[in-house]
């Protein structure tokens, strides 16, 4: 339960995790000035859904929004995870939703089963596909919590009508997480990919792999890419398009891009413009990508009493890591230290304040 | 990059990001070496009475083809980055396939 002083915030860039880093810390908090100047001011649908998530993840969370909208307390509860369904709506991707999730669910009393709906791939949201095949197994291998931390593609749903479906498994930590050292990322040995589809030809999955091949392989050889194509009661009402690209360094760092097919755009377009993303975040470097900083972050500041350090590249510097880096000293009173390599990317390290999982249940 | 390179003293990222006199966006263009300012400079503000009732340009465009117009910036120049030789040669290097001699790798 909430125990601190309350803290304020203003504006609600990256509000998910400063939701999640206050419920870590017990903080309750206060955010202001939500979209105060717009046509329809105070909190989008998207930011109340994720609230109620946060409500069902947790045992006595409080939430008071105020009569406008534009400002609300939130005071958190004890994590219990569990066995919890939740509709998101398809005004965002259910990545929105889960992302900053992950790492909040192994500090939960019992181990979480969490099935979301909604939109699986979206352009504005980190993908399930990135989830699954970049950040979950990222994490997997930094904070060895094992194969138990599984993401189920159960049904795809494309913008806008959405109708996917995932089941997300997590299990609980019995001890603080093992501090994290990063500095070398090595070379990319593999790209690895996903071309998905709903409602739509299966040729366009084809199409979709030989554009991206067709831009990755005068690199590298050993490019597979799957087609995953969906029908019928596999997938939601809209046609749809993606595509997903990971590519393995051989220090066991991993890149990743994803793009999904919009209005106008041809299956060749997609692919292309997809690899292209994919070679500018290779070009950019460091030992985690962009989708999965936060999570590796946020896991480095959990982590036992020990310096952390990890290497992001220049595409990981961002106004929202500097949102995120203000709301971690705001609520854990902890600073990263930052420098900047030769090579280009930024050395980022900071103390572990060895979080135990407290709501863990005494077997 | 540029800055490290130049052999210029080394900036405080810390005091810049942590620094809670500028908005985030502030504190990352000045990272970035960029005007703050230039952001504000988008915004067309006009002191005309007769422009205040008139639907500004910028409204009109719906936001769909706003969207249209940033992929279609985005992918050129995305495609223009990736045919410039020196930029291919160099990314090479990343790749356990390009030459050892130039490895840059971290």
């Amino acid at each position: 339960m909430s125990t601190g002083q309350l803290k304020r915030f203003k504006g609600c860039e990256y509000l998910t995790h400063r939701l999640v880093l206050a419920t870590l810390s017990g903080t309750p908090i206060r955010v202001e000035g939500i979209y105060p100047d717009e046509a329809d001011p105070g909190v989008k649908d998207y930011q109340v859904s994720f609230l109620r998530l946060l409500e069902k993840l947790t045992n006595g969370s409080v939430i008071e929004i105020s009569y406008t909208g534009t400002s609300f307390i939130y005071r958190p509860g004890n994590i219990i995870g569990g066995r919890v369904v939740h509709d998101c709506p398809t005004t965002k991707g259910i990545g929105y939703f889960l992302e900053p999730i992950l790492i909040l669910c192994l500090f939960a009393k019992t181990p979480t089963s969490l099935t979301l709906t909604g939109v699986t791939s979206s352009n504005e949201d980190i993908g399930v596909d990135v989830l699954r095949t970049s950040v979950l197994p990222s994490l997997q291998k930094r904070f060895q919590v094992g194969d138990e931390l599984e993401l189920r593609i159960l049904k795809r749903g494309s913008a806008p009508g959405g109708g996917g479906e995932v089941n997300f498994l997590c299990p609980v930590i019995k001890e603080s997480l093992p501090p994290i050292r990063l500095s070398e990322f090595g070379r990319v040995f593999r790209i690895r990919g996903i071309a998905s589809s709903t409602r739509v030809s299966p040729a366009f999955a084809n199409r979709l792999v030989e554009s991206a091949r067709g831009v990755l392989n005068p690199f590298i050889p050993d490019v597979f890419i799957y087609t995953d194509v969906r029908r019928g009661d596999e997938c939601g009402n809209s046609p749809g398009y993606s595509i997903t690209l990971v590519a393995e360094t051989n220090k066991g760092c991993s890149y990743a891009a994803e793009h999904c097919g919009e209005a106008g755009e041809t299956p060749e377009d997609v692919g292309s413009f997809c690899a292209k993303k994919l070679l500018e975040v290779i070009e950019s470097g460091g030992c985690v990508d962009p989708y999965t900083q936060p999570s590796t972050l946020t896991g480095m500041l959990l982590s036992s009493e020990d310096v952390n350090t990890i290497v992001v590249g220049q595409l990981g510097i961002t106004s929202q890591l500097v949102v995120f880096l203000r709301d971690v000293k705001a609520l854990f009173n902890c600073e990263y230290r930052f420098k900047e390599l030769e090579s280009g990317q930024v050395e980022m390290s900071c103390l572990g304040k060895g979080y135990l999982n407290v709501n863990r249940r005494i077997q | 990059l540029a800055y490290s390179q130049s052999g210029k003293r080394r900036r405080n990222i810390q005091k810049i990001f942590y620094d809670e006199s500028l908005s985030p966006k502030d504190a990352y263009a000045e990272y970035k070496g960029e005007s703050a300012k230039s952001s504000e400079s988008d915004l067309v503000v006009s002191d005309d009475e007769e422009d205040f009732f008139k639907v500004s340009k910028v409204a009109n465009e719906s936001i769909s083809s706003n969207h249209e117009k940033l992929m279609e910036s985005e992918s050129d120049r995305l495609s223009k980055k990736w045919e410039n030789p020196q930029l291919l040669a160099q990314l090479k290097s990343r790749f356990i396939t390009g030459s050892l001699l130039d490895s840059i790798e971290g």
